[in-house]
């Protein structure tokens, strides 16, 4: 098992009253599955999704990643692991402006001690595969919205990760751009990529083999494509 | 990994370009003045390198036990152990006794110039690396040397070797040679070198143990210097029985320096001039370093103003997995690369203020250049480090989650009180710094160009020599010649000294003695208040009538001016004189210092100025031929000393390059406190950046929503004005009232001041708010 969620909940103070954003959450998620998470807004999506990238945290319950138990570590422990295991996409892109697509892709491999020479070799695997060689010295901004989500999901599988997590992935892309990279998405699911997707396009979520439905932080219901 | 930081950091600071020129430049221009303290400090380890026997030259230094036990350490020692070491000790080649004597006052006739003396034995060529240029060595009494700038100072192009230089005190001086152009990192830095001779002739002193003066040391090649030390505590035991036999309290000790290790000064030796002691070059550093962590800390602030553009970058690069303390060696990187190219400013800014504002109190140039870089550029990387560590734990510390969702508002350190009285003392300090130094500007200029107190205009010095009523006859037919005096010296310099009273009975009163004729008067436009001006006379034989002033009424007791005309004094001692005038005091030499009894004689004997007043202003170079051409004609085989008093008195008065300097100071300052502000108005408005698009939907207009940002930092400003004009003012007020004579605080400057700083410091503020209400609020509310 690669994800297990249990008994979850998250909430925040405010003039003294808790406002549950998630409540008693249970989920798990076996190894190669594609996961769609749905709801509408304000229901809890991103934050479960942060709280499985460990970019988030969390008040009570359990959640072990790979048998190992999140909630236990020290953040430079949680840092280790999701560098490791965890790959993100997000709806913004999130690349940094200053990189060009060549130094974006490769900047998770510097910080995991990857060899210069083992370094370009991967990056230039991940350019090519996605066919974006030729686009290898441009910035950012030089690149269309499809382009550079292209790059953001070629930076998360840089590392080789376990577990891809989108948010949105295709929410700033026109439907043409967003169709590809769900079939990305998928072939990359094929290659046994576990991939945990937020979405509200009822047909991106079908790409995946099980959605889950969130309403007002809880878990209204799972369906299996 | 240090590579891709290098390449980001380049990039950031590349793209803004306005931001990056603001901080570098900022770093850069308080960077220079550290740059000076580091050159100070290695200078000071590159002292009296330049004697050719640095392995076996020593000087002997005392400490001093007085009879409760106290020691005192002293680089001087007494002449009678320099005595000693003369004689008796085959081991050592020579031995030398130097004296300093400070305030010497030179003068050659026309000007009076202060100089620095000592007074050496012939064998001090010997021991040091001083060379004559020209000349010989100053052995008889009353003779000296002068240094290359000295001698261009009093003698321009015209060979000094044979001439004449007068003191107050101890009469005429003799050239006898010009040194070499020395470096000037030595102890014994001086404007001449004196005869001992001399020293011998006016020294008062005759107690043995007096510590007056240095003494230095060569040995014999080969000889170990633990012969020197047996020696010093041989003669140290001889001088305490001697001393004791004269039953004196104080025991003496010898040590011995190697002459290259004299600085710095680690052991804070009394009497130990121009080695700079630890703690001088404490005090210098520290005055570089606060500057610098004022520019430090507008980085700082500046950096974190902007954090917000950099917060994307720390939350993709947390979720690629970097950890906190990679992001915090990015960010220091980057300062560190910003201090780089603010060294690099900081070099040329150093280069042009030696061009443009050498002054010679600071060390400009040092000998080992590799070392001094090495050393600039650790400096530098330390500046980084420091500048850049606050921006880099507080960058790093932002929370992925919450950056890449676009909840975060840009960070910041300490309280906001805390950065606004900065800004405000930057700001009072900044206008108190500019207000003193146009002060001490307008004073010097004051003093460099006064004509109220006596007239400089249109005169020409001529110094004389012999006979000279000939050579004055012809002077005053040339067709520029409105008339000329005679003076045994110009105003502005120091003057004989005269003895005064008013009958036998009383104690004489020593009196300024100028030796002038009635058109001398005339040319300085004194007032006479009383009586009339001294008779117009050409006799050879001097006058029983004479000018004096208020002054000199008030401390003779004379009564109002009215009633002294007639009444008889008696001057030196020898003459009855009769007052035929009183002038109105005024200031004929120091500005700082109250006038002196003065005295104006006609004493044609004295005469040796002639000051020629012209009708208009002339040409100075025509004029000068003109004069030359009649001056030959009765001294053909001598120069023309020949000078424009104008000039003369703003040299005198006006330090020009210390003025330039502390210029340059005034502007670094300036600039480093409006950068202050320019950070903290950054922070403001990129803070309230979506605020301003909500104002701005609802339909604020641009001015209103300026009038609405700047409303805060104005009231700062005025605060600051508030606090600044009278603290301005009094500071001035205290520095204007150490001159007697002065020009009064410009109240109409200090407004000024005032105005342009506080303007430059509104222009930031509205230009900052400008930018912020001009921007599309459409682009500023939307979430992503």
């Amino acid at each position: 098992m690669l994800v297990q969620l249990k008994n979850l909940f998250k909430w925040v103070t405010v003039a003294g009253n808790r406002t549950f954003l998630l409540k008693d959450i249970n989920l798990e998620v076996e190894e190669g599955e594609f996961i769609s998470i749905m709801g509408p807004s304000g229901s809890g999506k991103s934050t479960l999704l942060n709280i499985i990238g460990m970019l988030d945290g969390f008040d009570e319950g359990e959640y072990n990643f790979l048998h190992e138990s999140v909630h236990k570590l020290k953040e430079k422990q949680r840092a280790q692991l999701y560098k490791q295991y965890i790959g993100f996409v997000f709806q913004q892109y999130h690349l940094i402006d200053e990189l060009t697509v060549y130094e974006n892709i490769e900047t998770p491999l510097l910080y995991q001690d990857v060899k210069s020479s083992e370094r370009k070799a991967m990056v230039a695997d991940m350019l090519d595969r996605f066919n974006i060689v030729g686009k290898k010295d441009l910035f950012p901004t030089q690149l269309s919205g499809g382009q550079q989500q292209l790059v953001g999901v070629a930076r998360a599988l840089i590392a080789k990760p376990k577990l891809i997590l989108a948010d949105e992935p295709t929410g700033n892309l026109n439907s043409k751009q967003g169709e590809e990279i769900m079939e990305l998405f998928n072939e990359l699911n094929k290659e046994g990529v576990t991939i945990i997707q937020v979405t509200h396009s009822e047909k991106n979520a079908a790409y995946a083999g099980r959605t889950i439905h969130l309403l007002d932080g809880r878990v209204e219901q799972q369906v299996n494509n | 990994m240090i590579r891709n930081f290098l390449k980001v950091a380049w990039r950031n600071l590349w793209r803004n370009k306005l931001f990056s020129f603001i901080n570098i430049v900022g770093l850069g221009l308080a960077i220079p003045f550290a740059l000076l303290s580091l050159m100070q400090a290695q200078s000071a380890y590159e002292f009296d390198n330049f004697h050719p026997y640095p392995d076996r030259t020593f000087r002997i230094i005392t400490d001093v036990t007085d009879n409760v036990g106290t020691k005192t350490k002293y680089a001087l020692s007494p002449v009678a152990a320099a005595e000693q070491l003369k004689q008796g000790y085959p081991y050592i080649d020579q031995s030398t006794f130097v004296v300093r004597d400070f305030g010497w006052q030179l003068n050659n006739r026309l000007k009076t110039i202060d100089v620095n003396s000592i007074y050496v034995e012939p064998a001090f060529f010997d021991i040091f690396g001083f060379q004559l240029a020209k000349g010989t060595r100053p052995v008889e009494p009353n003779t000296l040397v002068l240094t290359k700038e000295k001698a261009e100072v009093f003698f321009g192009t015209v060979d000094p070797v044979g001439k004449t230089l007068s003191h107050p005190d101890y009469g005429e001086f003799t050239v006898t040679g010009v040194l070499k152009p020395y470096k000037r990192n030595t102890h014994l830095r001086s404007d001449i070198m004196v005869s001992m001779a001399t020293y011998k002739r006016i020294a008062k002193d005759t107690v043995l143990t007096s510590l007056s003066g240095f003494t230095y040391v060569l040995l014999k090649p080969g000889i170990q210097d633990k012969n020197l030390d047996a020696a010093l505590t041989a003669i140290a035991s001889k001088l305490n029985k001697q001393a004791a036999s004269l039953s004196l309290k104080e025991k003496f000790q010898f040590r011995k320096q190697y002459i290259t290790k004299l600085a710095p000064d680690f052991d804070d030796l009394r009497g130990n001039s121009y080695v700079e002691s630890l703690l001088d070059l404490g005090v210098n550093f520290g005055f570089a370093l606060a500057l610098l962590l004022l520019a430090g800390f507008n980085y700082v602030n500046l950096t974190l103003a902007r954090s917000l553009s950099r917060s994307k970058e720390v939350g993709v690069r947390k979720v690629a997995g970097a950890l906190r303390y990679q992001l915090v060696w990015q960010f220091i990187c980057e300062a560190i690369l910003v201090a780089l190219l603010a060294l690099v400013v900081g070099f040329i800014m150093l280069k042009l203020m030696e061009q443009f504002s050498y002054v010679n109190w600071f060390t400009w140039e040092v000998d080992n250049k590799i070392v001094i870089w090495g050393v600039f550029i650790v400096f530098a990387v330390f500046i980084g480090v420091l500048a850049g560590f606050i921006p880099a734990r507080i960058l790093s510390r932002f929370q992925p989650a919450k950056v890449l969702k676009g909840t975060i508002s840009p960070a910041s350190f300490g309280k906001m009180g805390l950065r606004n009285s900065l800004v405000v003392i930057q700001f009072v300090a900044t206008s108190l710094f500019i207000f003193l130094t146009a002060t001490l500007y307008s004073q010097f200029k004051y003093m460099a160009t006064d004509n109220e107190n006596f007239n400089r205009e249109q005169i020409y010095n001529i110094s004389l020599n012999g006979d000279h009523r000939l050579l004055k006859n012809d002077i005053a037919a040339n067709r520029s010649v409105e008339r000329t005096g005679m003076v045994s010296t110009p105003f502005g310099g120091s003057s004989a000294q005269c003895a005064i009273k008013k009958n036998n009975q009383e104690q004489n009163t020593e009196a300024s003695y100028y030796a002038a004729d009635a058109d001398f008067v005339s040319n300085m436009n004194l007032q006479i208040i009383a009586g009339k001006n001294l008779p117009a006379s050409i006799s050879d034989s001097v006058s029983d009538f004479i000018l004096v002033n208020e002054k000199a009424l008030a401390t003779l007791g004379l009564g109002t001016p009215q009633e002294a005309i007639g009444k008889v004094i008696h001057l030196n001692n020898s003459r009855q004189v009769t007052i035929q005038g009183v002038v109105k005091d005024f200031c004929y030499y120091m500005y700082q210092f109250a006038t002196r009894p003065l005295v104006l004689q006609y004493n044609p004997s004295q005469f040796h100025v002639l000051s020629i007043k012209t009708k208009t202003a002339v040409d100075d170079g025509v004029f000068k031929s003109e004069i030359n051409s009649i001056w030959k004609k009765y001294h053909p085989h001598e120069e023309l000393a020949f000078s424009n008093y104008q000039k003369d008195m703003y040299d005198r008065y006006f330090p020009g390059r210390d003025m330039r300097f502390m210029g340059m100071f005034c502007v670094v300052v300036l600039v480093i406190a409006v950068m202050g502000l320019l950070g903290i108005v950054t922070y403001h408005t990129e803070r309230r950046v979506k605020e301003i698009g909500i104002r701005k939907v609802m339909g604020a207009s641009v001015p209103a929503i300026i009038r609405e940002l700047s409303r805060s930092f104005i009231k700062l400003i005025i605060i600051s004005a508030g606090i600044a004009l009278p603290l301005s003012y009094m500071a001035g007020y205290v520095f204007i009232n150490l001159f007697t004579y002065n020009d009064g605080i410009n109240i109409l400057l200090l407004c000024l001041l005032f105005c342009s700083i506080f303007a430059i410091a509104l222009f930031t503020i509205i230009y900052k708010s400008m930018q912020a209400a001009a921007a599309n609020p459409v682009k500023n509310l939307r979430t992503e």
